[in-house]
């Protein structure tokens, strides 16, 4: 029972990280869905083998790249994007810099709060609603290229937004 | 590699547009640089920090601020314009045909909230300064054609019909709080799938869920429906069901105390936190079903709550139109402690499928629920008394899942 209470207190700090990883390299929602309840059955199963003095995250993050190979095997209509040594490439600098999920959420929150609507609603068609490039460009009556950009900067102001927030600026 | 090179090639694969070469081109960057792979990160990270933000809290916007100057400056009118366009979501579920049409008029308007433009409309809504012609769907704070305005919950699926005159809000499902100016010409019209709601001025709420329920916040409301009619007043709230005359219903009885702290916290299969208000201005919570075959978020009352005046469990909470399927569990009388050292209450429980997207109602009478089958021993099996009900549960039967719940309680149609 501690350590079912102890894998879970991990896996729970840990999880929003492990999801962003692994939706990173497959780009798609349902399959990182997938990916997560696997990844989450093998790190219960083998966390008698998990070394404390190790990250918990890069550890799990380790399993998730297993699986993620293990699921694009079996999942053939799934394209490989990015290749094993680029995973892991990605994987070895996962943490460098990065604040823990719950801070960089509520100031996420915080920065979507002074966005104009029409701009959050192609945020939210393409991520709340989960809706390809084309069909966010089709409800706007714009082209794809156009909409990309448009995402590519706010990211980019997003995520400044949220390193401001963090540090305690005003923005 | 050229930072701005790499950013494009990184954006492009975070939306799904890379071709075969760049993805390569990709490749190779993100082995040979770890500070492209942490570039890569940086951005993946909130790409994935916007679905979440963005599919939990779902708020409507709104106030310009640095950030939004900074945004939209860079692009700021072409996706005005594109507000317009909008289409309807394609996760919109079927209209019903329904022999129900009600409709709701109000007697005496006291509300002025919102002038009327001193430019003659064009169209039935705007929404950030542009028109929302017929057929455009909405979003977030939506003003009327001669005053007055709508605010949308988040998920909610609404289009426009009808003229500038006479303003037609289709509402398939989600929530509404609509402020409607007197109107000297024309009504305004919500139609749900359950009904009609035309109002000359008034401040009202509607749901849409398995059913349609109004409450009306300000003025008198005459309800018609067939023969039916029906005097409405502030306070008051309406129900239209799939057939038959709006029913005047009384308030949500015994809300159940649900805040997140009132959810278990030895389950470690599911995690409960606290979500704001929700769109009938109670705590709302977020539920987590991280593992488990059929994990369950519950909360109990040992001292036990009497539900034998109410006909039914009420439960707003956020759909998202999976198909999934949900339980729904009430802990009726029995003994807190069973020698095994588990709860003895007797469970009766009720299923049901997550098919419509964004906040709304369900309403389910008591005759729907069955006593759970292979109870443990030790627990009573005298029927669903509902003298004492000592707690509630939410169970899926899928993993990951994420709900927002808010209001629970009982009904009465009496």
């Amino acid at each position: 029972m501690e350590d079912q209470q102890r894998f879970i207190t991990l896996f729970l700090r840990h999880q929003d990280d492990i999801r962003a990883f692994v939706g990173s390299v497959v780009r798609d929602w349902t399959a990182t869905d997938d990916i997560m309840q696997e990844t989450a059955a093998v790190l219960w199963r083998k966390f008698a083998e998990y070394d404390p003095a190790r990250s918990f995250g890069a550890w799990a993050r380790g399993v998730a790249g297993f699986e993620i190979r293990k699921h694009l095997d079996r999942k053939a209509r799934l394209p490989i994007l990015l290749s094993p040594a680029a995973i892991a490439a990605i994987d070895a600098v996962w943490d460098d810099e990065a604040p823990a999920a719950s801070p960089r959420l509520e100031a996420l929150a915080r920065c979507l709060d002074r966005v104009d609507a029409p701009t959050r609603e192609i945020l939210a068609l393409r991520y709340r609603d989960d809706l390809d490039l084309d069909e966010v460009a089709s409800r706007c009556g714009r082209g794809i290229e156009a909409v990309g950009k448009l995402l590519q900067r706010l990211r980019s102001a997003l995520g400044s937004c949220v390193q401001g927030q963090l540090a305690g600026g005003a923005d | 590699m050229d930072p701005v090179r790499l950013d494009r090639l990184i954006a492009r694969h975070l939306d799904g547009l890379s071709v075969a070469a760049e993805h390569a081109e990709l490749d190779a960057v993100l082995r040979s640089s770890p500070e492209a792979a942490r570039r890569f990160a940086k951005q993946a990270r909130v790409d994935a920090d916007l679905r979440t933000a963005l599919r939990i809290t779902g708020r409507a916007t709104d106030p310009a601020g640095s950030i939004s100057q900074r945004i939209a400056a860079a692009d700021r009118s072409a996706a005005m314009r594109s507000a317009r366009r909008f289409r309807p979501s394609r996760r919109r579920p079927a209209w019903r045909l329904l022999p129900l049409t009600a409709s709701v008029m109000l007697a005496t308007g006291v509300l002025a909230w919102y002038a009327s433009g001193t430019r003659a409309p064009a169209a039935p809504f705007t929404s950030a300064g542009q028109d929302q012609p017929a057929g455009a769907s909405l979003a977030g704070v939506v003003e009327i054609a001669g005053g007055g305005t709508i605010t949308l919950a988040a998920g909610s699926l609404a289009s426009t019909a009808g003229t500038a005159a006479e303003p037609v809000l289709r509402l398939s499902s989600g929530a509404a709080d609509c402020m409607v100016s007197p109107r000297t010409q024309g009504r305004f019209s919500i139609v749900t799938p359950h009904g009609t709601l035309s109002v000359v001025g008034t401040a009202f709420r509607v749901m849409v869920g398995d059913g349609t329920t109004l409450t009306v916040r300000q003025g008198t409301v005459e309800a018609v429906a067939g023969a039916e009619r029906l005097a409405v007043g502030p306070g008051s709230i309406v129900r239209l069901g799939d057939s038959g005359p709006p029913r005047l219903i009384k308030p949500i009885l015994h809300p159940a105390r649900t805040a997140a702290a009132d959810w278990n916290k030895n389950n470690s299969d599911v995690r409960v936190s606290a979500a704001g208000l929700g769109p009938t201005g109670h705590p709302a919570v977020r539920v987590a079903f991280i593992a488990g075959m059929t994990p369950w978020a519950s909360c109990t009352w040992p001292a036990g709550v009497d539900w034998r005046d109410a006909d039914g469990v009420s439960l707003v909470m956020q759909g998202t139109g999976s198909g999934r399927r949900l339980r729904f569990e009430v802990m009726d009388d029995g003994p807190e402690r069973l020698a095994n050292g588990r709860d003895g209450y007797e469970r009766f429980i009720v299923d049901f499928t997550d098919d419509l997207v964004g906040w709304h109602e369900r309403r389910i009478p008591f005759a729907n629920f069955t006593r759970r089958p292979n109870l443990w021993s030790g627990m009573p099996d005298n029927g669903f008394g509902r003298e004492r009900i000592h707690g509630l549960s939410v169970i899926v039967t899928q993993v990951p899942s994420e709900y927002l719940l808010e209001r629970i309680g009982t009904y009465r149609d009496r």
